[in-house]
């Protein structure tokens, strides 16, 4: 069956995120470097932003990793299998672990943003791991009907 | 172990195969295979209907009740 134009949109979107997201991760400490002449949390803490948003960046590819492989389930139109439960955990996870790091860069330069960040990645976090119970039934429901004769 | 099906039993005796039983119920190979090995998790009425007209049985012929056994027996 032909994806829809929808589901095309949304497999280039997630391959773009996946694979800039690796380039962005790569180049973070040139990104700092050029941006440090008008931050100067930047300038003052060069190594740990480094750190902190290369880390970050690092699970922010990961959780577009998973969306991928969730992404060929979808597409296989077979969406309700034990793999995506545990890749919705997954991206739970990271999403929790984004948060952390978000928190520990508190220590270096507090803005706003941070906060809302947080919470941003505390909340996709919570969304990620409910969806993931919402998959497991959903799972188990799919067994059932696949085994009633 | 619960609930089994005889349905390989029932099979041998009136000596039919699972391609004829599944031509005749109107069931794939594939679902007839999970019901012979007791993969199944439920059987609607509709091909208990079909599998006891086909094999020229009762339900009851079909369905057995085996108890599981004790926890002490085990150990």
């Amino acid at each position: 069956m032909q994806p829809t134009r929808l589901a095309r949109l949304t497999g280039l979107f997630v391959n773009f995120g996946f694979y800039s997201g690796i380039l962005i991760c790569l180049l973070v400490p040139f990104i700092i470097k050029a941006a440090s002449p008008g931050y100067e949390a930047f300038r003052t803490y060069y190594w740990p932003m480094v750190f902190i948003f290369m880390l970050s960046g690092i699970f922010g590819v990961l959780i577009f990793y998973e969306l991928k492989k969730m992404f060929h389930t979808i597409a296989a139109r077979d969406p309700f299998v034990g793999s995506n439960v545990i890749s919705l955990r997954r991206m739970g996870c990271y999403s929790f672990f984004i948060c952390v790091i978000m928190a520990f860069r508190l220590f270096f330069n507090i803005t706003p943003t941070m906060f809302v960040l947080i919470l941003v990645f505390f909340i996709a976090g919570l969304f990620s791991l409910v969806l993931s119970q919402v998959f497991h039934q959903a799972v188990l429901y799919k067994q059932e009907n696949d085994l009633t004769i | 172990m619960g609930i089994v099906i005889n349905l390989d039993v029932i099979m041998a005796r009136r000596k039919m195969s699972l391609t004829e039983l599944a031509a005749e119920v109107d069931l794939t190979l594939a679902n007839l295979s999970i019901l012979k090995n007791n993969k199944a998790k439920a059987i609607r009425f509709t091909t208990l209907d079909a599998l006891c007209r086909a094999l020229d049985c009762q339900p009851g012929d079909l369905l057995e009740y085996v108890p599981d056994e004790p926890l002490e027996s085990q150990s």
